[in-house]
């Protein structure tokens, strides 16, 4: 299993994903490679190791860069880098400048592990790892899923070619393609082109222990809070949150707003409240680790997520196990499996607002959200998804199946 | 004869620490005690306290020849009697030569004059009181923070007793009239104006160390030369900077102590020069003409009140802060007080600048105007909540 992310090596929700599928698929007896770019930890069980790509000798390039996509790449700057005389690459793990740089060496560390190692499928998640998972494939002959936790759609609203290319191709290359959800589905189709059959949904899961928070915050402020948690990015809609939090003030002061997160529009953000006098109403957290994020959701009495386009969305789990109320956007993948939570399209400030306020002030549509949401909850384990994820590898592996 | 009048202006604010959104009702302590020792600490070596050594003995050597002028902030003095007290000392004795004047100002380098003058008056009066308790004077000349000044406060220095007031030019004020000379408040006709010449100071406490100038190196020789040339009807001259000019912003290295005492020096022996206290200058000329200053002025590259109020942030947060005065003023109790001033210091506003043409970032704890803005609005929440609480129990 080819990932970017997982715990403790975690910027975001694909970290969480990956973890809680291992665990599932573990359970089902599946044994699994897990290769980060860069690990400092060693899992090492018979049925589940975490490989560093940092650690692997790289050697000779075998697979084509067409094949793998990497030829846009190359063309733009990948001839100045190469590992003068070294076998290792010294991957950062992260996602900052030299970034195209990474998802190379990547790939031409799968090809070594494919080399060397022995496993029955190539599971990579998200576009970073799909060189690599098409790179394996090609060295080792078995098949290849790429898992779609995002697409470039919903990423920013000006498209990278790159990333976009480097995404079709793993999809075209793939033997099977994994949606998170519907929504997610639905791109792959139609704006990659992908052949239906080929395209299968698995929503995550949440883990299912209830979120118990050691220390609850008291509360010192005595106004209701309303807390959107997340990056604040173009794709998660902060925008929609300041409009409707304007709203819901001009009705009702006894609220506060919470932005917990950072991102290119933080700065932006903050000048748009101000430019609306509401700064006394709102606080600015930043990114927040773990724990703080448990702080955070003890003291919230709502939390929306308006994201313009979400393939899934785990944040409002996390969010519903600690019995706040959730409101989200139509356009997450996640409202296809809550039934019972308050949506909204993102862009209807108005019903945002209106749903806002309800939830505030209304205790029991409040209580019903949460006794609903906890029901939806029961339904969403990784079990389920490792039993979707299991079957397809079972269908792929046969023998009489080729691909 | 020319009255040459250096101001030194000393201020540092009570930097906030990383106050975050859980804080809030939960802690009250909101500065960054290690950052503003390390920053008094630094500056007073540098700058202060070799600065004070310089002008001690230029008075020793030339008596009443040499004159300067000091602006101490009340949060700085603060600061200097935790962190630093021998500086303190320092101040006192350079004071007691009587060859040093101390102006008056705000306590926290406030602008609190923009918003509500009540305010304004109790900043005054809390400076008083500090400025008696260290060093036994009443200052009698009055000067705000970055030499920002309206017309609305005149009628208050008169009542408080303040003769004078020094701001920066204004091309636009003085219609034409030279700026070297001293004026009155048309408001308030006891109030004399005094304003800086902005260029000559800055080659000094701005341009002294930059050799991409065209005037680098600068000598005392040539920066005497460029005071001749003034005009011959000119009868003052206002030279305001920073403190930190001496040693801080311009480092020792770059040769400023050597200037500044080769060119005290040079004028302390010219017969035609009269380096002055400024409650000397204000009775130079018998009838000042009057002039009124409406919009507000200060020192900065567009001698407005752009640098601390001009993006949204900016407003908001400042308009924040004032809109609790009329809780403030019924509390009594000293802690809420003191924060009450720290957190009007005008630079929490500075640092939300956004104005490229500013050096907010230069000065800024923070690496991003927003930070700062998300911290202040953070810090304010929880005193309110402390007023608040404050007013229910008493």
């Amino acid at each position: 299993m080819l990932g970017w992310e997982f715990p403790p090596y975690i910027s975001g929700g694909l970290g969480t994903a990956c973890h809680g599928l291992t665990q599932a698929l573990l359970k089902k007896g599946v044994e699994i490679d897990f290769v980060l770019p860069h690990a400092q930890m060693r899992k090492s069980r018979k049925s589940f190791r975490i490989i560093s790509a940092s650690s692997v000798s790289i050697g000779k390039r075998q697979v084509n860069n067409t094949i793998t996509g990497l030829d846009r790449l190359q063309k733009d700057f990948l001839q100045r880098h190469n590992l003068s005389g070294r076998s290792l690459y010294p991957f950062s793990g992260g996602y900052g400048d030299g970034l195209y740089e990474e998802v190379y060496w990547y790939a031409l560390a799968l090809e070594a592990i494919a080399r060397t190692n022995d496993f029955d499928v190539v599971h990579a998640h998200d576009w970073l790892t799909y060189p690599a998972g098409i790179a394996a494939k090609m060295i080792s002959g078995k098949p290849l899923f790429v898992h779609v936790h995002a697409t470039e759609y919903d990423r920013s609203p000006k498209i990278n070619p790159t990333v976009y290319h480097l995404e079709k191709r793993g999809m075209q290359a793939a033997n099977m393609v994994l949606a998170v959800s519907e929504l997610t589905r639905k791109t792959i189709l139609g704006r990659y082109g992908i052949p239906a059959n080929k395209v299968l949904v698995s929503y995550n899961g949440v883990a299912t222990a209830k979120r118990k928070i050691k220390s609850p915050s008291p509360r010192y402020l005595k106004e209701k809070i309303v807390t959107f948690l997340g990056r604040v990015t173009y794709q998660k809609g902060p925008e929609y949150f300041i409009e409707a939090a304007r709203k819901v003030l001009n009705v009702n002061q006894n609220v506060r707003f919470v932005i917990a997160g950072n991102g290119d529009l933080l700065g932006k953000m903050i000048l748009k409240v101000a430019g609306y006098k509401m700064l006394s109403k709102f606080h600015f957290t930043g990114f927040l680790k773990g724990s703080q994020v448990d702080q955070m959701l003890s003291m919230s009495d709502v939390y929306v997520m308006p994201s313009v386009s979400e393939p899934f969305g785990i944040a409002p789990l996390e969010a519903m196990k600690s019995g706040v109320p959730v409101i989200i956007s139509r356009q997450s993948g996640v409202s296809e499996v809550l039934p019972s939570a308050i949506k909204v399209n993102f862009w209807d400030t108005d019903a945002l607002a209106n749903a806002i306020n309800g939830v505030l002030e209304y205790a029991s549509l409040s209580d019903e959200i949460k006794r609903n949401g906890e029901s939806d909850l029961s339904d969403l384990t990784w079990s389920k998804t490792a039993a979707v994820v299991n079957s397809a590898y079972q269908t792929a592996t046969k023998p009489y199946n080729i691909c | 004869m020319l009255n040459i009048a250096f101001y030194f202006q000393a201020h540092q604010p009570f930097r906030l620490r990383n106050y975050l959104f859980f804080d809030i009702g939960k802690k009250h302590n909101y500065y960054d005690k290690s950052l503003n020792r390390d920053i008094i600490q630094r500056v007073v070596t540098n700058s202060y306290m070799p600065a004070n050594r310089m002008f001690q003995k230029l008075i020793k050597q030339y008596g009443d020849k040499v004159k300067i002028n000091l602006i101490l902030s009340g949060t700085l003095l603060d600061q200097l009697e935790v962190h630093a007290p021998k500086t303190i000392d320092s101040f006192q004795r350079l004071i007691k030569t009587g060859q040093v004047e101390l102006l008056g100002t705000t306590y926290s380098h406030s602008l609190s004059f923009l918003q509500n003058e009540e305010v304004f008056l109790t900043e005054l009066e809390s400076y008083e009181i500090k400025v008696k308790e260290l060093f036994g004077i009443k200052p009698k000349v009055f000067s705000n923070g970055c030499l920002t000044y309206s017309d609305n406060i005149a009628g208050i220095l008169d009542a408080v007793g303040y003769l004078g007031v020094l701001t920066d030019s204004a091309d636009a004020v003085l219609n034409g009239a030279t700026i070297n000379q001293v004026y009155r408040s048309a408001r308030s006709p006891a109030v004399k104006l005094l304003f800086r010449h902005r260029h000559l100071s800055d080659d000094i406490s701005l341009r002294f160390s930059n050799q991409s100038w065209d005037q680098w190196p600068l000598s005392a020789e040539k920066y005497m030369d460029w005071i001749k040339k003034l005009n011959k009807t000119d009868r003052v001259l206002n030279l305001w900077m920073d403190y930190g000019a001496i040693g801080e912003h311009q480092k020792e290295d770059t040769g400023i102590f050597g200037f500044m005492e080769k060119l005290f020096s040079n004028m302390a022996a010219d017969k035609k020069i009269n380096l002055s206290k400024a409650t000397e200058l204000l009775a130079l000329r018998k009838r000042p003409k009057p002039l009124s200053i409406d919009a507000p002025l200060s020192c900065t590259g567009d001698l407005t009140m752009s640098s601390w109020r001009e993006n949204d942030m900016q407003k908001e947060a400042f308009e924040t802060l004032y809109s609790l005065y009329p809780k403030i003023a019924m509390v009594t109790d000293q802690a809420i007080l003191r924060d009450w001033y720290y957190l009007q210091s005008s630079d929490h506003f500075y640092y939300m600048g956004t104005n490229a043409d500013d050096q907010h970032t230069q000065f800024s704890p923070y690496a991003l105007p927003y930070e700062a803005c998300i911290n202040y609005m953070n810090v304010l929440s929880d005193f309110r909540l402390r007023v608040e609480e404050y007013l229910r129990s008493h």
